[in-house]
């Protein structure tokens, strides 16, 4: 499976009254845009904001961030399943632009949970080390949702999933996503660029003497897989199909670990892998597995099965990434502690919990994790000073305050701030 | 893949009799029925059962065949047989499991409220024509006719709307589910009962590494609706598991499909594919390991769906080859055929096991055929009528479930209605012949 990936390097932005790309400038048609969002239902209205390096601005209520991409000689296109019928992706061309990223703002439905779900990116000022899209050009699309789509039988004191919310809540968030997904194709299928700044080709080839057998074992939650919820038993997963979106996440949690569509379309681990492939490791693929909540059977049915699969595929080691809250925690260090007992070398990339100086930081812990690479501590307070312009809403949700601050947050709240992709700015230190 | 290694210690039965504790002595099976009454009401709905054992030309007819089941237990290595639901869900596949050869425990049962009968019914004859087709008329059976209870609950009673005509109420599916629960409970219960004793042969299953230049073959296994792995409810996506899990009970369906293809748990057990596979590892094929993927799906883009995800995956784990096999009706037999033709377009060698459905003569027996299926293999013709006699003994109920038909007199039906008669799993004794 080999994917040529063609990228189309973008500088700068503006609006204007058609979508084309000249001389590394993308010129983006605005009512184009809002009518591709609202053919939607699930929309009343959008507010489109074009932001650049270096403005002061915080955006809030940030659920998703995407590449503008396509695959121009189809048949299959991006985000498989979801802008198309599930056509096997990760092989042929794909086109990228670097600028601008779509950005999907909407603030909480009547009976979402929000204790995880703010989220806040500064463009400017002391957070926005913290903000991996800093030095991006972003469209953020500000989604105005239709308020009819709550079942009049359902008051919104029944709340039935504490985690993720009614469905009539994930559904709408399901269309957030979608409608993201529909804009970042739709520049990049548009801006007529023809000629590549850089091609690159991404293919597991044979290696050309044995090396280490390494998978990437991706935690999932209520991520979809080919635009369907994916279901308990482990499998894998070429890499390649990352890049094409076939795997994203429709659900808000925290967000400092929230993974973007961002990070799998330009999975840095992944990305690594393929660089040491063929030099010092031979990169099998992906193992997908999705985390457990209810009870230790089902822990212990979907890490053994896991282990299985690796000890099938004949791994020597295993890098292993963690979808962030308590109980997909506990699923990653089982696994982590199984692989490890069966003499699959193994690396965890977790962040830490750690609320006071005595805390571990870390939900559960096998001594047989001798590998773990500290993502930030996602319980570290931080002080957020005062920013006029906020884009995204007009409050946050937990606790309801003045998203202009000054405010004292946890580094929970920041975008991506400890995600484990190996995307961020953090890491910790031994002594 | 790694070396995952299982000793099936056989031990044979050449009786089995009713008796007042459950013993093996040499090789007869005494089996208390009050054993099986405790182990079957403590594993779900039902307030009794029936304990009879039918022999291999005995006058008997048995209906109303809900799963058979080979007695097997796990006295080393992980987990239990039947992982999820005789032990907790870990992995098995290695260690040993002794295992009680030539006979099968049948369970038994009529539909309860809210079942679909569409399908349901299913017949062994023990003995005459209807004998020449099951696999179960060769076996010693261990007859358990499970009872449910009678009075429900108003919560009960709601989940027995029949909603579906393919899958039945909530409540049947539930009941069905817990009857397996149970003939598993009764299985491994039977074949503890030869831990102390000395195995007559011993099978070794191991896939040791081998040449890479012989070609790497997978056993690629369709299940069917309400499809169970490590007794929790399978996704769509499909994945591996290695042939010993599968000997171990860790896939089983609980879905009443048409009788005469329907995948039996004694079929995973001893699934007569992956044991020729296992024959021929190291001798002109590498056995790579067993592919699990679900049928079902009625729109077009799910069923792409899952064959795209299927080839995938064999093409990541370099597959030259692959055994097809499924579950029959319509829409899987469009799925098998849409993946058959995936996999050979994607350069993998496929040969699929087929019942046919050919009604008439010029009925070409397929729901749906592609050029690239050039390797198939007939498993016989579930339209087939067959003539039966009457019985001197019925076991399971009275009456057929779809058409109130009295069971105790002759019966002439087609093959689809006799137990295991066309399954594609290779169990059996039917082939088609090329002209």
């Amino acid at each position: 499976m080999k994917l040529k990936l063609h990228t189309f390097i973008v500088d700068n932005a503006h609006f204007a009254p058609e979508v084309r790309l000249s001389r590394h400038t993308l010129h983006i048609d605005r009512q184009a845009i809002i009518d591709l969002i609202l053919e939607d239902s699930h929309f009343w209205g959008a507010e489109l904001h074009l932001v650049r390096p270096g403005d002061d601005t915080r955006l809030i209520n940030v659920l998703d961030v995407i590449e503008p991409r396509h695959k121009p000689s189809g048949p299959a296109r991006i985000f498989p399943g979801l802008l198309g019928p599930p056509t096997p992706v990760g092989s042929g061309r794909t086109d990228r632009l670097t600028n601008p990223l779509v950005v999907v703002c909407s603030g909480p439905m009547t009976d979402e949970p929000v204790y995880w779900r703010d989220s806040i990116m500064d463009m400017t000022g002391p957070l926005s080390r913290y903000n991996l899209f800093r030095n991006n050009y972003l469209l953020v699309l500000e989604l105005k949702p239709r308020l009819l789509d709550r079942p009049a039988e359902s008051p919104s004191s029944a709340l039935t999933s504490h985690a993720y919310g009614e469905g009539h809540v994930q559904d709408y968030n399901h269309a957030a996503r979608m409608a993201g997904f529909k804009v970042a194709e739709y520049l990049s299928r548009n801006s007529g660029g023809t000629t590549a700044d850089d091609v690159h080709a991404f293919e597991l080839s044979e290696t050309d003497s044995p090396l280490p057998r390494v998978v990437f074992a991706c935690q999932l939650v209520l991520h979809r897989v080919y635009g369907e919820p994916f279901g308990w038993q482990p499998t894998l997963l070429h890499p390649n199909e990352l890049f094409d979106g076939a795997v994203f996440n429709p659900y808000n949690a925290p967000a400092c670990g929230r993974e973007t569509t961002y990070y799998f379309q330009n999975h840095p681990l992944v990305g690594r892998l393929y660089a040491l492939h063929n030099r010092e490791i031979d990169f099998v693929g992906v193992l997908l597995q999705r985390a457990q909540v209810l009870n230790q059977d089902d822990k212990d049915r979907t890490t053994d099965y896991s282990l299985k699969l690796l000890q099938m595929l004949s791994a020597d080691g295993l890098v292993l990434t963690w979808s962030g809250s308590g109980n997909p925690g506990v699923d990653t260090m089982m696994l982590a502690g199984k692989a490890e007992k069966a003499g699959i070398k193994t690396t965890v990339v977790n962040s830490e919990m750690a609320k006071y100086p005595g805390d571990t930081g870390i939900t559960f812990f096998p001594p047989e994790a001798d590998a773990v690479v500290c993502a930030g501590n996602y319980e570290e307070e931080i002080v957020i000073p005062r920013m006029d312009n906020v884009i995204g809403g007009d409050i946050l949700g937990a606790p309801p305050i003045d998203p202009r601050g000054p405010m004292t947050l946890s580094l929970r709240y920041l975008l991506g701030s400890t995600n484990v992709t190996g995307a961020n700015t953090l890491s910790s230190v031994s002594y | 893949m790694s070396a995952m290694r299982l000793e099936l210690a056989r031990h044979l039965i050449r009786d089995i009799q009713l008796s007042n504790s459950t013993r093996l002595v040499g090789s007869i099976l005494h089996v208390f029925p009050g054993d099986i009454r405790d182990i079957v009401t403590s594993s779900g709905p039902f307030l009794d059962v029936d304990v009879k054992v039918a022999r291999p030309g005995d006058k008997t007819r048995i209906i109303n065949v809900l799963d058979a089941v080979e007695p097997r237990h796990k006295s080393i290595g992980a987990g239990t047989v039947f992982p999820g639901m005789v032990g907790p869900p870990v992995s098995v596949g290695t260690g040993l499991d002794h295992v009680l050869d030539g006979m099968a425990v049948i369970a038994v049962g009529e539909p309860v409220p809210g079942e679909s009968v569409h399908w349901r019914d299913s017949v062994i004859d023990m003995w005459g024509e209807g004998a020449q087709y099951t696999p179960f008329s060769r076996t010693l059976n261990l007859v358990i006719h499970i009872k449910g209870k009678t009075d429900f609950s108003p919560e009960e009673i709601r989940k027995q709307a029949h909603l579906d005509q393919i899958d039945g109420s909530d409540y049947a599916r539930a009941y069905n589910f817990a009857a397996r629960r149970a003939t598993f409970r009764v299985a491994d219960f039977l074949a503890s009962a030869a831990r102390d004793s000395t195995p007559d042969s011993t099978d070794v299953m191991e896939l040791p590494p081998v040449s890479d230049d012989l070609p790497r073959v997978y056993y690629v296994c369709q299940l069917h609706r309400d499809r169970w792995l490590y007794a929790e409810r399978m996704g769509w996506q499909p994945t591996f598991v290695h042939p010993n899990e599968v000997f171990d009970g860790a896939v089983f369906s609980s879905f009443m499909g048409p009788a005469g293809s329907r995948d039996c748990s004694y079929f995973y057990q001893n699934s007569p594919v992956t044991r020729q596979l296992y024959r021929r590892h190291g001798v002109d094929l590498n056995f790579a390991g067993v592919l699990l993927w679900f049928y079902g799906p009625m729109s077009v883009d799910e069923k792409d769906r899952i064959g795209s995800y299927a080839t995938k995956l064999l093409r990541m784990v370099k597959a030259d080859g692959a055994v097809l096999t499924w579950i029959g009706d319509g829409q899987s037999g469009v799925d098998v055929m849409m993946m058959c033709q995936k996999f050979e377009q994607a350069g993998i060698r496929t040969s699929v096991l087929s019942p046919e459905m050919a009604l008439t003569p010029d009925d070409p027996g397929f729901v749906h055929f592609v050029s690239e299926a050039d390797a198939l293999v007939s498993t016989g013709n579930y339209e087939m009528t067959v003539n039966m006699q009457p019985p001197d003994r019925l076991l399971g109920g009275t009456h057929l479930a779809v058409r109130p038909i009295d069971a105790s007199g002759p019966l002439s039906l087609p093959l689809r209605f006799i137990y295991g008669a066309v399954n594609p799993a290779g169990f059996n004794r039917l082939a088609g012949v090329g002209f």
